[in-house]
């Protein structure tokens, strides 16, 4: 197994992100397990203030994939080799503006990549206002990570 | 009993025949359980065994975290 957390794919596309100054958030599932919920995800949920088909597209091709703005039901995504897990995701429930949420996010190294990720609690906010089942089955574990985290103040 | 002559005892040894290795893992646990207990005293909605698993986690680097959120869903049945 890698040591990696990340594709390969997944990674250089982080790392065009940030050299191309092109701001995100890890929102969803995949915040809360970095920030120790005991939980499960299939996918990494991206957030992004403003979507730039152009450079967007760039930061897919430097990581050997593409970008589509969608079509009909099918939402903007990236494609290609290792980036089937990244999810784009263009407005958030429950949640501030992007760039309340951007400024309050805490950053943490993933394989040697800084990661702007949204903090626990606005995760478990986002996630009661989506309302969904899915995301109501989750919130025991999200609040056990969170009453630990403030326990041992990490 | 403490809870290293309880493990002890259920494998069948003495608490000087386990390892250091298991009986650190031991003793790391149970102080881990009290902190959980602690925790969710007070605080009915909580499980103390989701509390526990999130100490647990907490004490495993950021990307680690992740890696293994990731991969028990790659052990599910039908994950895509």
């Amino acid at each position: 197994m890698s040591d990696f957390v990340l594709t390969p794919a997944e990674r250089a596309l982080l790392q065009a992100f940030d050299a191309l100054h092109i701001r995100y958030l890890l929102v969803g599932m995949g915040a809360a397990l970095v920030q120790g919920a005991h939980g499960a995800t299939q996918d990494l949920d991206l957030w992004f203030g403003s979507i730039d088909p152009a450079r967007l597209g760039e930061a897919a091709k430097r990581a050997g994939g593409f970008y589509t703005s969608g079509l009909g039901l099918q939402p903007p995504a990236l494609g290609g080799e290792g980036l089937d897990r990244v999810d784009l995701v263009l407005t958030a429930q429950g949640l501030g503006s992007f760039e309340d949420e951007y400024s309050r996010a805490r950053e943490y190294d993933l394989d040697d990549v800084r990661v702007r990720v949204l903090p626990l609690e606005r995760v478990i906010a986002s996630k009661r206002a989506a309302n969904r089942a899915k995301d109501l089955a989750q919130l025991p574990l999200l609040e056990a990570a969170l009453a630990a985290r403030a326990k041992e103040d990490l | 009993m403490s809870l290293v002559d309880s493990v002890a005892n259920e494998m069948e040894t003495t608490p000087e025949d386990l390892t250091s290795d298991q009986r650190a893992w031991v003793e790391h646990s149970a102080q881990l359980w009290d902190r959980a207990h602690a925790i969710v005293n007070g605080r009915p909605d909580l499980d103390v065994s989701d509390v526990y698993h999130a100490l647990r986690t907490l004490e495993l680097p950021p990307a680690e975290r992740l890696r293994r959120g990731l991969t028990r869903v790659r052990f599910r049945p039908h994950a895509r």
